[in-house]
C-alpha cells in the first residue's frame, strides 16, 4: 500500500514539475508547512492515546467498546464521535490502534463517521451559519446516516 | 513498555505516510483553485453540478470553518440550497488528504464501504434539506 502512495505521489511531482517548476516548489514548500503545523499535534494525541492505554485497565475498553459491548458499544462510539473535535490524522491512528486491541469494525467505523459528521462542541459554529433549527436539523440527519452506516458495517464486516 | 513500543510502531508508520499525503494535498492545492470550481456550481449548473459538489468537497481542507465560508460563497454566485447542503455534508465524507488517512490506516475495504453507503444518504439527505428549506425561503445566514 505505502509504497503505491509513494509512487504515484512522485508521479504527480513530476508532472507538475514538467508544467511548472515555479508552481511544484511552491507546493513542495506548502506540504513542509503543512507537515510541520501537524506534526507536533499528531504527536501529542499519540502521546495521550498512550496515557490512556497505560492506565486504563484494558477490561474497561473491551467491556465498552469490545465485541461484546453490543448496542452500548455503538453509542459510546456515537457519543464520543460526536463530542470529539479531532482532525483525521489523530483520529485514524488512533482508529488503527484501537482495532490492533480487537475493537470490531463497525465501532471504529461509527466514531469516526460521526466525529467528522456530528459536532456537539462546534454546534455554535453550525448555529453561526445556518440558525439553530436547521443546524439542528442537520446534525439529526447525520446522526441517521451514521446509524445506517454502523447497522452495514455489521452486516458486511461481522464481529471482525 | 508495550505501549511505548505500540507508539513508536505507529509513528513509524505515520512517517512512512504522512510526507506523500501532504505532498498532495499541497499539490492539489496549488493546482487546482477553488474558484475555478465554483464557477461550475452556480445557477443552472444541473446535474453536473453534483460531480463539481464532490469535486470541492473533496479538495477542501480545515472543518468547518473553512466550509461554512465556501457556502456562503455558493450562495454568493447562485448554487441551489440542494448543492450547498449537499457540499457541507461531503466536506465531512469526502476530503481527499482525510480518505487518504482512512486507507492507510484502516483499509480500502473500510473506505469504500463508508463511502458507497454514506455518499447517496447524503445526497438524498442535501435533496430533503434543499426541498424544504427552498419552499421556506431559507437563506444562510451572512
Amino acid at each position: 500500500m505505502d509504497y503505491i502512495l509513494w509512487i504515484v505521489t512522485a508521479c504527480l511531482v513530476l508532472v507538475s514539475f514538467w508544467k511548472s517548476k515555479q508552481k511544484t516548489r511552491e507546493a513542495l514548500n506548502l506540504a513542509v508547512k503543512k507537515f510541520g503545523s501537524v506534526l507536533s499535534l499528531f504527536l501529542i494525541v499519540m502521546v495521550i492515546y498512550a496515557l490512556i492505554i497505560s492506565f486504563l485497565p484494558p477490561g474497561l475498553i473491551q467491556q465498552n467498546l469490545g465485541r461484546n459491548s453490543g448496542l452500548k458499544g455503538v453509542f459510546w462510539a456515537l457519543g464520543m464521535g460526536s463530542v470529539s473535535v479531532m482532525p483525521g490524522f489523530a483520529a485514524f491512528p488512533l482508529c488503527a490502534a484501537l482495532k490492533g486491541l480487537g475493537i470490531p469494525y463497525y465501532i471504529l467505523a461509527a466514531f469516526s463517521i460521526s466525529l467528522m459528521n456530528i459536532g456537539v462542541i462546534t454546534f455554535p459554529v453550525d448555529k453561526r451559519f445556518l440558525g439553530f433549527r436547521v443546524a439542528l436539523a442537520r446534525n439529526a440527519a447525520a446522526l441517521v446516516v451514521c446509524l445506517v452506516v454502523v447497522l452495514i458495517f455489521k452486516w458486511i464486516f461481522g464481529e471482525s | 513498555m508495550q505501549t511505548g513500543r505500540a507508539f513508536y510502531d505507529v509513528c513509524l508508520y505515520m512517517l512512512r505516510i504522512l510526507p506523500c499525503s501532504f505532498i498532495l494535498i499541497a499539490l492539489l492545492e496549488v493546482w487546482i483553485k477553488p474558484e475555478t470550481v465554483v464557477e461550475h456550481l452556480g445557477e443552472n449548473c444541473g446535474w453536473q453540478g453534483n460531480f463539481w459538489v464532490m469535486v470541492l468537497a473533496g479538495f477542501s481542507i480545515g472543518g468547518l470553518y473553512v466550509a461554512y465560508p465556501m457556502a456562503q460563497t455558493l450562495q454568493r454566485k447562485g448554487a441551489s440550497l440542494r448543492i450547498i447542503f449537499s457540499y457541507l455534508a461531503f466536506t465531512g465524507i469526502l476530503r481527499i488528504p482525510m480518505t487518504l488517512f482512512e486507507i492507510t490506516f484502516l483499509g480500502l475495504p473500510f473506505t469504500l464501504t463508508r463511502l458507497l453507503v454514506a455518499l447517496p444518504l447524503f445526497l438524498l439527505s442535501g435533496i430533503l434539506f434543499g426541498t424544504v428549506l427552498t419552499r421556506k425561503n431559507y437563506r444562510l445566514k451572512d
